[in-house]
């Protein structure tokens, strides 16, 4: 608090008046802060939406994508050739074109069960390429590869593989899963 | 003002019209004016761009505050002093003619030192207390939520103001 005081005069004689000037000035001041400061930043906020990635598959002998060994006799090795086979399985891969994705599927090999406890071994064979006409020329593909989807945004994967019967093996019908992912 | 003014005519007037027969009387007192300046206060971001990149559809990307595509900021400012710190909780995101934007929900956390290691979760509007040597660290993240399936693809972008004040 500031406090101007004008403090008056007392006359002895002649005049009268007794005045008391007193002028007082308040002026208060907070202890804190009296002009506030405020910064900002402003940050741009980015995304860029892609297509979802897909796989669909199709082909082999029922046109679902279901690998069929067919009979086997027992102590044979049978083999779908993924490059050669009409009935080899397809899996289609649907994206942004040109983008980069990971591909993975069961891997080593996948067990087939007769449901009785006996199994057989299949190990796959799996050939890729971006032109869905070039099964042919396709070439091998390990799990866990990064390819490019084509300029329409599209791969193909061929699935053949083989299954060692032994001998001794126990008669009946096989079956088990495989599967590819598509990641990106 | 005027009052002063005034009061200081009369005064000299009386003196004059007495011949100073009378004794004077005064007294003063001393007051001290004071004022205290404080650092400036500034809030400075690593990177002007929050980016999520490519997210594909039917995808819920999330950016977490302290990862590597965070951004960080520095408060500086006065020592020990406590500050308002204000964001927007959500930002939206345009994107290409005729698309739903996207809704940005930020994360924000915050520490008096440069690690998020016990870095709180800062809501806006909360009270941040720099540090002694003046400083606060703030790290930017969030979410977009669930992206539709069906939601067009292209480039998305919005703004976001983070605001410091004392």
């Amino acid at each position: 608090m500031i406090v101007w005081t004008l403090k008056g005069l007392w006359l002895n004689k002649g005049l009268a008046a007794k005045g008391a000037l007193s002028l007082l000035l308040l002026w208060t001041s907070t202890a804190g802060i009296v002009y506030c400061q405020t910064k900002t930043s402003t940050v741009s906020v980015l995304a860029s939406v892609v297509q979802s990635i897909s796989v669909s598959s199709s082909g082999g002998a029922d046109g679902q994508g279901n690998l069929d060994f067919g009979i086997s006799v027992v102590n044979r090795t049978v083999t779908i050739n993924p490059n050669t086979s009409p009935n080899a399985s397809v899996f289609t891969v649907t994206g942004a074109a040109g983008h980069s994705f990971t591909v993975t599927y069961s891997n080593p090999s996948v067990i087939m069960s007769d449901g009785q406890g006996n199994t057989l071994t299949f190990i796959p064979s799996v050939v890729g390429s971006s032109s869905s006409s070039s099964q042919g020329t396709a070439a091998p593909v390990s799990s866990g590869v990064t390819l490019t989807l084509s300029s329409t945004g599209a791969y193909y994967f061929w699935l053949g593989g083989s299954i060692q019967v032994p001998n001794g093996q126990q008669e009946g019908t096989y079956s088990g899963t495989f599967s590819l992912t598509a990641t990106y | 003002m005027k009052k002063l003014m005034l009061g200081l005519t009369v005064l000299s007037t009386l003196l004059v019209a007495s011949q100073l027969t009378f004794a004077q009387s005064s007294a003063s007192a001393n007051v001290t004016v004071q004022a205290k300046v404080i650092a400036a206060l500034s809030i400075t971001p690593t990177s002007a761009t929050l980016n999520f990149g490519e997210v594909a559809q039917g995808t819920s990307p999330a950016i977490l505050p302290g990862s590597a595509s965070s951004i960080a900021f520095t408060v500086a400012g006065e020592p020990n002093h406590a500050a308002t710190l204000t964001y927007n909780a959500t930002a939206t995101l345009n994107g290409p003619n005729g698309s739903t934007p996207l809704t940005f929900t930020a994360s924000v956390i915050g520490n008096t030192t440069n690690s998020t290691s016990g870095a709180a979760s800062l809501s806006s509007g909360t009270s941040i207390t720099l540090s002694g040597s003046g400083n606060y660290y703030i790290w930017l993240g969030g979410s977009l939520g669930s992206i539709l399936a069906s939601q067009t693809t292209g480039q998305y972008s919005g703004a976001l103001t983070i605001t410091v004040s004392y």
